[in-house]
Parts: C-alpha cells; sequence; structure tokens
C-alpha cells in the first residue's frame, strides 16, 4: 500500500488542479450570473439593457386608474409629449386603446382616464 | 385578462426585477386583482430629473419622444453629415417588448409560406452570400408630425425622424429566388423579433405566421408585421441588411438584420426581421389595415371635415428639402457672402434640382448640388447667399425631383400626421 502513495499524490494533485481549473471559473461564472453585473454571455449573444427614465405621471384626478392601465403598454411620456387635445379627442384615443390594443380599460373607468388626459396640460401653463 | 398573460406575468414575478419589469409586474397584478393598484409601489422621480440622464445603448443623446417604448429623435446637427452616424440616427419602436438580447447563435431568418422551398438563413448564411449596398433615406412616415394643424395623435416628431446610411445585405429578390416564389403570390409580409402587449416570455419563439392579431372578440396589441405587394419585394434594390453604414446594425436600429425599402417610408423597413413570408391574398394584418393608410387624394391631403372614403397603405415617399445650417434664428452679417446648406430627398428618382427664395416666394435661385450618393440618398445643396438689407427674412427652399414632383407651397392635413412636405422656411436675422 505504502509504495503506491507517491502515485497517489500524484493523483491527488492533478484532480486538484482539474478542480479548481473548472469549478472555479464555473463557480465565478455562476455568481457572476446571479449577481447579474456583469453578466456573462457568450460572444454570439448581442444584449443591451434599456435605460429606465419613465417620467411618474403628473398630479391629478384618477392618477392611479391611468397608472394601472395605460402604463401596462407604454410609458406616461408618450402621453406627456402629446399635444392639446378636446376631451372629445382624448376621449377617441382611449377608445382606440380599448377596442384596438385591448387595454384593459371598463367602460366604467373611460370617463376618469379621459378626465386625467384632459386634466394633464394645466400643468405645462 | 387572458391566462397567458397572467401566466407571463408570474414568470417576470422572479426575482430580481429591474424597475421596468416591477412596474410592468405591478401594473398586471393590479389587474388580476393581487395588489390595489400600483401608484404607492413605484416611487415617484421629480420630473425632468432624469432627461439629462437618458441616453440609450449604442447612442448619443437624442431627443426622447417616448421612451417605452422607444421612440428617439436625431438632433439636428447631425444632418450636416451626408450619412447620419449610426449612433445619432432615430429610433422608433411601437411595441414594448423590444429584441433587446439576440443569440446568433440560435438567431435564424425564415422564408415560408407559398414558397417551392421554406428556408432559414444564419447571419453567417447571409453574410457567405452576395452582398450589395444601397445609401438611402429611412424616414419615419410620422416625421414632422408635431407641426400638424390642427394636432393629431400620435409620437409628435419635428423633422428628425430621418436619417440617411449605406445599407449592405442580400437583395430580397436572391433570397426570394433561393426559396421559389410560388405561382400566385400576392403579397409577402415581414415580422420581426418585437412583441406587444402586457407581458411576454421572452423565451417564447415565433410560431411561423402564426401573428397575433386584434379582434373585436379579443382585442389586444397586433404583432409588428408588415406587407409589400409581390411585383415590388422583386424589385432588385430591395435589401437585407446587416451593416449600416459599413458596421453592424445598432439593436434599436434593427441588429442582426432590417429590411431596406429605398424610396419607400420606414415602416416597411423591417427591423430584427425574423420572418418573412409569402401569401396568396392580400395580406391584410392591422399594420397594414387599418394602421399606417393614407388618403387616395392627391399627396394624401384631406381635411378633418372631409376625411377621404378610401384609403391605400402609405408607400412611396415625396420630396422634400431642408435647410440644415444656418439654424433658424441666426444672426447673419449684412453685405456678406452667407454659405446656406441643406439636404433634398424624394422617393428613388433623385433630386433634378433645388431652389432657394430668399424673398418668401417671389422669386427663385438655383441652389448647388453636392455629392450624388444614389436616387435614394440625400442630396446636399449650396447656396451663397449675400444679403444687403438689415432685418428679419425669411428664405424658402423647395426641391423638385427627377419625375417632376415639386413641393408645395401650401401645407397638407391628413389624420394620422403622415407625408408632410410643405416648403421649408427659414427666417435669420441680418444684423
Amino acid at each position: 500500500v505504502h509504495t503506491t502513495a507517491p502515485f497517489r499524490w500524484g493523483s491527488l494533485l492533478a484532480t486538484l488542479a482539474a478542480v479548481l481549473l473548472i469549478v472555479v471559473p464555473v463557480a465565478a461564472t455562476l455568481r457572476g450570473r446571479t449577481h447579474s453585473d456583469p453578466p456573462v454571455v457568450p460572444a454570439t449573444v448581442h444584449h443591451i439593457v434599456l435605460p429606465d427614465g419613465e417620467p411618474e405621471p403628473p398630479p391629478g384626478p384618477n392618477r392611479d386608474q391611468f397608472t394601472a392601465n395605460c402604463r401596462l403598454c407604454h410609458s406616461p411620456r408618450l402621453v406627456l409629449t402629446q399635444p392639446r387635445f378636446t376631451e372629445k379627442k382624448w376621449g377617441e384615443i382611449v377608445d382606440k386603446m380599448m377596442n384596438t390594443y385591448g387595454a384593459p380599460i371598463t367602460p366604467e373607468q373611460k370617463p376618469a382616464i379621459v378626465a386625467y388626459l384632459n386634466s394633464l396640460h394645466q400643468h405645462e401653463q | 385578462m387572458p391566462p397567458t398573460d397572467r401566466q407571463s406575468a408570474e414568470k417576470l414575478a422572479h426575482p430580481p426585477l429591474d424597475r421596468r419589469q416591477w412596474l410592468r409586474w405591478a401594473a398586471v397584478a393590479g389587474l388580476a386583482g393581487l395588489t390595489g393598484g400600483c401608484s404607492q409601489r413605484t416611487p415617484g422621480t421629480p420630473q425632468g430629473k432624469e432627461e439629462a440622464s437618458l441616453r440609450f445603448p449604442e447612442k448619443v443623446s437624442l431627443r426622447v419622444i417616448n421612451d417605452r417604448p422607444p421612440c428617439l429623435e436625431t438632433p439636428w446637427n447631425y444632418y450636416r453629415h451626408d450619412l447620419t452616424p449610426n449612433d445619432a440616427f432615430y429610433v422608433r419602436w411601437h411595441l414594448q417588448f423590444l429584441p433587446t438580447t439576440v443569440d446568433l447563435q440560435t438567431w435564424r431568418l425564415r422564408i415560408g409560406g407559398h414558397v417551392e422551398r421554406p428556408l432559414e438563413f444564419s447571419l453567417a448564411d447571409l453574410r457567405s452570400l452576395e452582398r450589395s449596398s444601397v445609401v438611402a433615406v429611412n424616414q419615419c412616415s410620422g416625421n414632422s408630425r408635431s407641426f400638424f394643424n390642427p394636432p393629431v395623435p400620435g409620437a409628435q416628431w419635428n423633422n428628425g425622424a430621418m436619417g440617411n446610411a449605406r445599407w449592405t445585405g442580400v437583395p430580397l429578390r436572391e433570397l426570394l429566388k433561393k426559396a421559389g416564389i410560388k405561382a400566385g403570390t400576392v403579397d409577402v409580409t415581414f415580422a420581426g423579433l418585437d412583441r406587444g402587449g402586457f407581458a411576454v416570455d421572452p423565451g417564447e419563439p415565433w410560431q411561423t405566421g402564426q401573428h397575433k392579431e386584434s379582434t373585436e372578440k379579443f382585442p389586444n396589441v397586433p404583432d409588428f408585421v408588415k406587407s409589400l405587394p409581390i411585383d415590388e419585394a422583386r424589385r432588385p434594390d430591395i435589401l437585407v441588411a446587416y451593416e449600416m453604414n459599413g458596421e453592424a446594425l445598432p439593436v434599436l436600429n434593427g441588429f442582426p438584420v432590417r429590411l431596406v425599402v429605398p424610396g419607400w417610408y420606414a415602416t416597411y423597413w423591417m427591423k430584427s426581421l425574423s420572418e418573412i413570408r409569402l401569401v396568396p391574398q392580400q395580406y391584410n394584418g392591422y399594420w397594414m389595415k387599418p394602421a399606417y393608410r393614407i388618403p387616395t387624394t392627391p399627396n394624401a391631403i384631406e381635411t378633418p371635415d372631409h376625411l377621404s372614403a378610401s384609403t391605400v397603405p402609405i408607400n412611396r415617399m415625396n420630396v422634400r428639402s431642408f435647410f440644415v445650417t444656418p439654424e433658424s434664428g441666426a444672426r447673419l452679417n449684412a453685405a456678406q457672402t452667407h454659405e446656406l446648406e441643406g439636404i433634398a430627398f424624394d422617393g428613388g428618382d433623385g433630386i433634378r434640382v433645388v431652389e432657394i427664395s430668399p424673398h418668401g416666394g417671389q422669386t427663385w435661385r438655383e441652389a448647388s448640388l453636392g455629392n450624388d450618393l444614389g436616387r435614394c440618398s440625400f442630396r446636399r445643396w449650396r447656396f451663397s447667399w449675400r444679403p444687403e438689407q438689415k432685418g428679419s427674412h425669411q428664405l424658402l427652399v423647395r426641391a423638385t425631383s427627377n419625375s417632376g414632383e415639386v413641393q408645395p407651397l401650401e401645407e397638407g392635413w391628413n389624420r394620422s400626421g403622415y407625408m408632410r412636405n410643405v416648403v421649408e422656411k427659414l427666417t435669420v436675422e441680418v444684423v
């Protein structure tokens, strides 16, 4: 048994080296992934991170209902950059969002959201 | 609320969530009755504070028309270049789920439908085919919408929803030939990697030809799919482009490949193109009908009181020209010669002449034309002007195409804010 000891030491060292070579980078990769900065991705993957710069909707009547529905699909900025429309026009826009794009606005909620949209341009002045 | 959306919302709920994901989750959960609304869950950031730092990947600071989905406008000074730099090129997405991650190992461009042989190409496959280049203007249908009077809803662009680039790739015609166009093909449809709706499973693969449409029974954000008539699609200059100004396309401009349709509005230039499908009937998906339609009237003009009863899909660009330097409001010295400069382009005939009127349209003088980069490119014009009288001056610029199409002096209007091409004015102070 003792005569084979040097061979075993060599084997153990080789195994240790192999473990260090394989496990450490893998562990580092995994740790990098769980913490996600910087992400470790293969060279074939192209990845961008979009900035998060959504303006908060200004205070106004029924703002919560605007937030809960309109922000499902787009930033409030899309609304804030619109020109001044009549209440009727805002109503048509909300109709389109409901009937074409499936915004989950109930007929009861619609006047509340239109009122919020119509109030927005008062903040500009 | 459809179960698929709820399932997707649950998938999004796994941490870590960035604020963007959290907002969506909170909003969807709120709908499902899980929370009482989300305004108190999204801490307020003062408006305007984020403006200065709102930079998008691979882009210089652009004018943010919208941040989700991104609509970003090119600052005017970049039109001093004949080719708009990639990092300053405007951005316009319709749907909130962009392909922010593209793995070229698995990405394929698929051609199917009414063809002899459905095919798929990796990016390397496309790059191995004979390449072709074209310099062409990419202009949003709604460029300049903010100037419409009365105003119309939509992304409120000034004039910066356009750019000119050298596009390189494979002619679409060659790919169609390889797949074999079956007799009876009417339209060719194009779809990209972006997805609409409230929530999405990012791992969800495309089912070829299975696109989400909005119906009366189940209205929802329809997938962005566009089509060209087969005769148009066979044009030799339409490209599946993998390079823009000699580099890979920025992700926000359609990496890894986008369709390039020289002379036609950008709505047809499908970004992150992943599926081409031939169909034996007219394609009438949402983004072809009723969206992106123009009146059949000359230059697509109608009035709010008399909307045109008949419409067609928007198609070829009309002729336009712009002042680039000096900018409006500039102060110029009297009795000195000033070099005015700008750009002109049209829907693919090329520019015959650009004229300047230093006196509000009474007389017109010809500008000199710069390098000809192709009939679909920006054409630079220059004009030496020596004002003698001090005071406020209004100059006009008017382009005429090789087919004789000329910009109108009166501005037109249509319900969607498309195809504005009125003669542009520049006001300067001569001191």
